[in-house]
């Protein structure tokens, strides 16, 4: 069966999917120590947030930087209504993620109608005034100490680091097929033309101004989710959740993993975690590696290790299709080869 | 030359779509200027005129693109002209544009297949719910869109990136995309530009064909031997205003319009 | 002094500098369409080299200056060379050319953790720092001389973008690049003028600032962030519009903190920007400039 938006075989587009799959499940059984496990749980977090960040910037091509503030008020949010409202997590967890829709609803309204640089600018004040409120507001949020997370407990016991692991890994499995779904529809298809060129696309039919809201909330929902792992991770929400670094974490993650491609989001999260583990060795030099090695990225590889994992891939198909002589068949259906 | 010939004359076909009285202002330049003319089914009008016509303007009024500051436009006996421009597309119109608005990020496929957005499921939370739906929709798309990229003759391209055709074939696919909501009127701004005498003639045919099987078509071009050998009646624009209207014969004898094109360098009649 | 005089003079201060990183992202802004997200780091790389030339090399003040002056220019043409045009050869979009000066911000602290340290230093002050009164106003040298560069830069550029032959060119790239070039300007040459301005006017503004911020790596982010937002109150297509703007926001800055919450003061501060952005989202002057060009 073939998959008419990618052309490609159906069991081509599952690989890479069932691959993380077994990759995420096999995990806990190869690694020993917590702290590494830990180190795999902020991958599918980062993953997660960065799904979130490339539907809204890579597929739809709205620059939002401020995404890091909704990784921080669906964090808040989950511990407050615990901590001050006593909830169960149960009702915690999808309350905090209403809120956080709530939230993206009121400022991406007004918001959205900003374009390029101006709607970037504007949406980094949002996280501005986010991380400073959260910085600030020491009787509700902590202040800079932030708040402690309950442990989640199932009847009478804590759930221990690898059933939260699976978790963690079941989130990102959900938040991936999600993303793929919206990918390989219509939905998609209508997010990358009003990055392309939203009046060709309004002429076609498409709600611009609707469908930019939708994948802006449903995009701070995402990061909303990927908060509140982070939380239940770290047993804390502080501020530093919703500052610069985060956000510099999302761009490098987009631009390591190329944006606007379903993986990207996690083999660029696999790189922007594990790689400042090789980096302290480096010690002072940290920053400067780091900073280099992103405009490496965005000078050569403009679309990130997805894009070159395609072009090995086309180029390894293309030779193996100049294998066999081309046969002269213009009237008959062109079959590409194995394809996008 | 194409004469309204008595099998098939559009003389008493319904009204499809028509702009009564249609003003539009920039600033205090009068881009157009009190235009009405209709389009019946079933015909090809041409719209034509000298540069800074207001051709293109007109366009984008009927098309939702620009909102009138005066008149109104009707579409299927329906009043839109406070309809937006996204509603105007799932109504019905479908247009090209004078410089081609492709989608770059997409495959040629994956343009046309935009084409059929209107019809599809509509929003995030609807679309998850009828996931079957929208997998089935995506196989019926994708081969209805090769079937107008057959029909264009580009299905061998239909993987391709927009930047790897020539300008030509970019034309194509754009009129392949605006073919795919099965609209009630096309409105094509300018298709030929561009393109040389053997696209030029491929594309009169194929628009030919697609009005005999019925498809109503409004068509700006500078090119009036294109339009003569197309459509059924045209309308002649200078200065935002509408100075003819007729078949091809009349207007081409209309002393206003020969002035209207002389005046700013006629060379462009090329019959 | 009265409270409204200090607020005042602090805010008038700031702003200064923040109006003339406004100006710079402005001019920048306007030769390419980029945001140059390592503004602020130039200013950074002063108010340090500074510190490097003055005290650990004890340079004679002018030489030192001289010295800070060329090693922010170096920065500007490295910018240039290593980011801008590698990127624009691949044809990259001006959004990803920001996340790549991003990046070049990041390279500059990281370089300069190496050199300095993260910890605050003490900038020497090239100017007296002994109060001077002024009628009402107590004020130092060093202060009034923040103001005055403002001041001094402000008809520097106006002379250059209006007095000017290439400031011409400068002003026709920044309204239409494309006809622009057709019509022979040299983009790389506008393009190359931008940079260095603007790093020549950041650096000198790091040196000046220095002695009253403190000498600190991490202060490029914030600093590039409030003349970012000097550059967007007042319109990113007037160089001077965004200086006003930085004066706004240094005077906002200081009467909120004096007058309201001194707490929230750059919460505040932020939400009204915010707010700015959704009434007028080409900026308080915005209009004004479009009409005048």
């Amino acid at each position: 069966m073939i998959n008419p938006s990618t052309r490609s075989p159906v069991w081509q587009a599952r690989l890479p999917f069932i691959a993380f799959l077994v990759v995420a499940l096999a995990v806990p059984a190869l690694l020993t120590s917590g702290f590494q496990l830990r180190l795999v749980s902020l991958i599918c977090i980062y993953a997660i947030l960065s799904m979130g960040f490339n539907l809204l910037y890579g597929y739809a091509g709205q620059i939002a930087m401020g995404h890091q503030g909704f990784f921080a008020i669906a964090a808040y949010a989950y511990a407050l209504l615990q901590l001050k409202a006593g909830l169960p997590v149960l009702a915690a967890l999808p309350l905090s993620l209403v809120i956080c829709a709530l939230v993206a609803v009121v400022i991406g309204v007004p918001l959205l109608r900003l374009r390029t640089h101006y709607l970037a600018m504007a949406t980094l004040c949002f996280g501005l005034v986010i991380s400073g409120v959260a910085n600030r507001w020491i009787d509700v949020t902590g202040g800079t100490g932030g708040l402690l997370i309950p442990s989640i407990t199932i009847g009478n016991k804590t759930v221990d680091r690898t059933t939260l692991y699976y978790l963690i890994v079941a989130a990102t499995a959900l938040v991936l097929a999600l993303q793929n779904f919206i990918v390989s529809s219509h939905l998609g298809r209508s997010l990358q033309a009003i990055r392309d060129d939203d009046r060709a696309a309004a002429a076609l039919g498409v709600n611009v101004a609707v469908q930019k809201l939708r994948v802006f909330v449903l995009s701070a929902v995402i990061a909303g989710l990927a908060g509140i792992g982070f939380a239940v991770v770290s047993r804390q929400v502080s501020p530093s959740m919703g500052e610069f670094p985060v956000l510099v974490s999302m761009l490098t993650i987009a631009v390591v993993g190329g944006l606007g491609t379903r993986y990207g989001p996690i083999l660029g999260s696999i790189v922007v975690v594990i790689a400042p583990q090789f980096l302290t060795r480096f010690g002072d030099m940290e920053t400067l590696i780091y900073g280099l090695c992103l405009l490496l990225f965005l000078i050569f590889m403009p679309h990130g290790l997805s894009g070159m994992i395609k072009s090995l891939g086309r180029a390894l198909s293309g030779r193996l299709a100049r294998r066999t002589p081309p046969r002269l068949a213009p009237k008959h259906a062109v079959k590409k080869g194995v394809g996008r | 030359m194409r004469t309204q010939t008595a099998s098939r004359t559009p003389i008493d076909a319904p009204q499809l779509m028509s702009i009564r009285g249609g003003i539009k202002r920039f600033g205090g330049l009068v881009a157009v200027d009190n235009v009405s003319f209709n389009v019946r089914q079933g015909e090809a009008v041409g719209l034509i005129g000298p540069n800074g016509a207001g051709k293109s303007t007109t366009f984008n009024l009927i098309t939702g693109v620009d909102g009138l500051s005066a008149g109104e436009i009707f579409f299927k006996q329906e009043n839109i002209t406070k309809t937006p421009l996204h509603r105007r597309s799932a109504m019905g119109m479908a247009r090209t544009f004078q410089i081609v608005r492709l989608f770059s990020g997409l495959t040629v496929l994956e343009n046309v297949m935009l084409g059929f957005h209107p019809q599809l499921v509509d929003g995030f939370i609807p679309s998850l719910l009828r996931f079957r739906k929208v997998a089935a929709d995506e196989r019926r798309c994708a081969q209805r869109a090769m079937e107008l990229l057959q029909f264009v003759g580009l299905a061998a391209r239909a993987d391709d990136l927009i930047a790897h055709l020539p300008h030509g074939q970019q034309r194509l696919v754009e009129i392949a995309r605006a073919l795919a909501s099965e609209p009630g009127i096309l409105l094509l701004d300018e298709p030929a530009a561009g393109l040389n005498d053997e696209e030029t003639a491929g594309l009169g045919r194929m628009l030919r064909l697609l009005n005999d099987d019925g498809l109503t078509i409004l068509i700006v071009e500078h090119d009036i031997g294109f339009i003569m050998g197309l459509c059924h009646r045209i309308v002649v624009l200078d200065h935002g205003a509408k100075i003819a209207e007729g078949n091809a014969a009349s207007v081409q004898s209309d002393p206003k319009v020969i002035e209207a094109y002389l005046g700013t360098g006629g060379a462009h009649a090329k019959n | 002094m009265d409270k409204i005089s200090v607020l005042l003079l602090a805010g008038l201060t700031n702003g200064s500098v923040y109006g003339l990183i406004g100006l710079s992202l402005s001019l920048i802004y306007g030769t390419n369409r980029v945001i140059n997200f390592a503004q602020g780091d130039f200013v950074m790389v002063g108010a340090m080299s500074a510190i490097l030339f003055m005290v650990t090399y004890s340079l004679p003040t002018p030489v030192a200056l001289l010295a800070v002056i060329g090693v922010v220019l170096v920065c500007a043409l490295a910018l240039e060379f290593a980011v801008y045009r590698p990127l624009v050869r691949r044809g990259a979009p001006p959004l990803t050319i920001m996340i790549g000066t991003l990046a070049a911000a990041i390279i500059a602290s990281g370089i300069a953790l190496l050199i300095w340290g993260a910890n605050q230093l003490y900038v020497p002050n090239i100017l007296s720092l002994d109060p001077i009164t002024l009628g009402p106003l107590t004020t130092n040298l060093q202060q009034l001389s923040i103001i005055s560069a403002f001041v001094i830069f402000l008809l520097v550029t106006w002379f250059l973008l209006y007095r000017t032959s290439f400031g011409l060119c400068v002003r026709a790239t920044g309204a239409n690049p494309r006809v622009a070039q057709l019509m022979g300007i040299r983009s790389s040459r506008i393009v190359r003028f931008g940079f260095m301005f603007s790093a020549f006017v950041s650096g000198i503004s790091g040196v000046l600032i220095g002695p009253l911020l403190g000498g600190q790596v991490s202060m490029g982010v914030a600093l590039t962030v409030k003349g970012f937002m000097a550059a967007i109150l007042g319109g990113l297509g007037s160089p001077f519009a965004a200086a006003a703007g930085g004066l706004v926001i240094g005077l906002l800055e200081t009467f909120v903190a004096g007058y309201g919450s001194s707490l929230y003061a750059e919460p505040i501060i932020f939400l009204l920007i915010l707010l700015v952005l959704l009434i007028r989202p080409f900026g308080l002057l915005g209009d004004f400039e479009a009409v005048r060009r």
